[in-house]
């Protein structure tokens, strides 16, 4: 950063605060957990060190592997759901409903489950789907089924759905606001050009709506990557995610170390799928 | 018109929800013609190119593209294309890539014809530019080249050169003349400048308020105007209320507020009553220094000197009205005096005194 020799007292008075806050407050405590995973555990405590023994450890046991590949599946799966499901949603707000207002109305139904706690809205799918629940009772009620069928939760499927559920918002609203900003002449001009609506919406409105996509898709694996809750409500055995093995070492298994380098390790993949999302969007960069 | 139709409007009718913002409007455009419709912002000029375009569909009334019915076709089944007002160009495709957009890939000639459009606009070194990268003149001509090169019947053409500066448009003015020539295909552009539809236009529509008010050559809009709309529109003229005298042959006498009696003539021999309320239009080039047949005592409230000519206002003798003289300077003596405040006393030949009903302004 070049600072303006003039501006710089005030450049510094102004920002000198927020610049603070941000380094005890982020800087710092990843440097302490980056530290903090080359500790040596001495049960019950932990003493200083630098040692590798953490990460020989996460990449020697499959079970630690095998968390992260199964989250990474999972978050995969979340991902595409979500596209699917959420670009269609974007598609009809951004172009099939007319009115303005009934389009800011179903804009707000889209992202207004954002205010209601998180928790509630995983709880949500934890009636729906349970032994007693809104779909048992729903398919008894029309005599598919003679008593409650317990597969619908504690599963993976499950997790995926409630994820799914909670994490749509954010995949809506960056597709919608880039379908909103393809100029409405475009699609016009395809057509004048003699290419029909399909081959309208594969030649220009989807490539003019990749860094939405690109978008929504980086956020929504992101944090279903770092997700602990949908597993502990809904997910089986085998629903366990990275992030609850993490949370477990801070708490019961009590090995702050281990965990650290985990932590360390989320970081790293997450960081990387930021830089390749961003590399992604570059070469689709398109200055509308 | 001997050629052949290419576009026939039959009574189209476009309303938006409640308000009409077309009435029934007739129009038949020919092979290789050039057609400008003309009128201020809001008049429907747009709206009656979309409704070829296939944009927009017709409340009621035909339209035929090429002696096939069109009226209900989608826009991507018409043989017309269109030069979008601000171009439309595909960001995320080159210059090339945008004029090819509406080829058929699998066409062994794509390529031979992309060339071709694009050394017919003179931009053959740019065809790997992205859109981003070029001035508005050059978008202009890739919109041109991406629009032409499906070969289509007609090309509509929607305020082409209004986004580009003073210098550019007269040039492209000529251009498009040129590629006109070229293609021979018929060319329907819309515009509110009446100058640049003078200059480039076979016929012209003039419309006002959704109705078409006169269609024809740029010489007969300007010395035989329907109303004194047109008249005022095309060309500008200084339009005055005057009442009607009498009728001498070809010739009608009239009389403006303050007591000045011209000669005028009206369009296609037709009379007035005695005292019935007239529009006379008078234009500012027709208006003479000095004395003549029909002579006007004034005052010069206003003097703009414009190189080579003067433009004066003046007002009548003994009336409110105002009127704009345009005086060429090769013509002057040097002795006349025009300053503000001067008297000055103009002639008008009785041909170019025009008279108009009054309610048909
Ligand atoms: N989609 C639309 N909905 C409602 N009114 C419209 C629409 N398009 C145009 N209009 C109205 O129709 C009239 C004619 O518009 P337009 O054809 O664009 O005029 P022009 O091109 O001559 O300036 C204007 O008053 C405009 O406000
Ligand atoms: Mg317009």
């Amino acid at each position: 950063m070049k600072l303006d020799r003039r501006n710089a007292p005030g450049f510094l008075a102004l920002f000198s605060l927020p610049l603070i806050w941000s380094l005890l407050l982020l800087i710092v405590p990843y440097l302490i957990m980056i530290s903090v995973g080359f500790w040596l555990r001495k049960y019950p405590t932990f003493v200083p060190d630098f040692q590798f023994a953490n990460y020989a450890q996460i990449f020697t046991d499959p079970q630690y592997i095998g968390v992260i590949l199964r989250t990474a599946k999972i978050a995969a799966c979340v991902t595409v759901l979500a596209t699917i499901l959420g670009y269609p949603l974007a598609y009809l707000l951004a172009f099939t409903v007319r009115s303005p207002g009934l389009r800011n109305l179903m804009y707000l139904m889209v992202i207004v489950p954002l205010w209601v706690s998180y928790l509630l809205r995983a709880y949500t799918w934890k009636t729906i789907l349970g032994t007693n629940g809104v779909l048992n009772s729903f398919l008894q009620s029309l005599g598919l089924i003679d008593a409650p069928l317990d597969i619908f939760l504690y599963n993976q499927t499950a997790m995926v759905i409630t994820l799914t559920y909670i994490f749509i918002p954010f995949m809506v609203m960056p597709i919608f606001s880039s379908l909103e900003n393809i100029p409405r002449n475009l699609i016009e001009a395809s057509e004048d050009l003699g290419i029909g609506p399909f081959g309208t919406f594969l030649k220009v409105v989807l490539p003019l709506s990749w860094g939405g996509i690109l978008a929504g898709a980086t956020v929504t694996f992101c944090l279903t990557f770092g997700d602990f809750v949908a597993p502990v409500l809904v997910g089986g055995p085998d629903g366990t995610m990275i992030a609850n093995v993490l949370q477990n070492q801070f708490g019961a298994a009590l090995n702050w170390p281990l965990g650290s380098a985990l932590a360390t390790l989320v970081l790293l993949l997450v960081m990387a799928i930021l830089w390749l999302s961003s590399r992604l969007d570059r070469t689709a960069r398109i200055t509308l | 018109m001997a050629a052949r139709p290419i576009v026939t409007l039959d009574g189209v009718t476009k309303n938006y929800g409640t308000f009409r913002a077309l009435e029934r409007t007739d129009l038949t455009l020919a092979e290789g013609e050039f057609v400008t419709l003309l009128g201020p912002s809001g008049c429907g000029k747009t709206t009656t190119l979309r409704l070829i375009g296939g944009f927009e569909h017709a409340t009621s009334g035909r339209i035929q593209i090429d002696g096939r019915d069109m009226t209900e076709s989608a826009a991507y089944l018409r043989p017309v294309n269109t030069v979008f007002q601000d171009y439309a160009l595909f960001p995320h495709m080159t210059v090339a890539e945008n004029i090819a957009y509406g080829l058929n890939r699998r066409d062994p000639t794509v390529a031979g014809q992309v060339s071709d459009a694009l050394d017919l606009v003179g931009l053959g070194a740019l065809r790997d530019r992205n859109p981003h990268q070029l001035s508005g003149g050059q978008k202009q001509r890739v919109a041109m080249a991406r629009a032409i090169v499906r070969r289509p019947r007609v090309l509509l053409l929607d305020e082409p050169l209004s986004a580009l500066d003073v210098k550019l448009r007269e040039g492209m003015q000529i251009e498009l003349k040129r590629i006109h020539r070229e293609l021979g295909i018929a060319f329907l552009m819309v515009t509110h400048d009446q100058g640049e539809a003078m200059s480039m236009s076979d016929r012209i529509v003039v419309m006002q308020s959704g109705k078409i008010r006169q269609i024809g050559r740029p010489e007969e809009l300007y010395d035989a105007p329907a109303s004194p709309y047109v008249a005022d529109f095309i060309g500008g003229s200084n339009l005055i209320d005057a009442t009607h005298v009498t009728r001498d042959g070809e010739l009608h006498r009239i009389e403006l507020a303050g007591g000045i009696r011209l000669q005028g003539i009206a369009r296609d021999g037709r009379g007035f009553a005695t005292g019935a309320p007239l529009v006379a239009a008078l234009r500012p080039e027709a208006l003479r220094l000095g004395p003549g047949e029909n002579t006007i005592p004034c005052r010069i409230t206003e003097v703009n000197f414009q190189g080579d000519r003067i433009r004066l206002e003046v007002i009548p003798t003994g009336s409110s009205a105002r009127l704009s003289v345009q005086v060429q300077r090769v013509g002057l003596t040097g002795g006349e005096k025009l300053t503000h405040g001067a008297d000055v006393t103009l002639s008008i030949a009785p041909k170019d005194v025009m008279l108009f009903p009054a309610e048909a302004s």
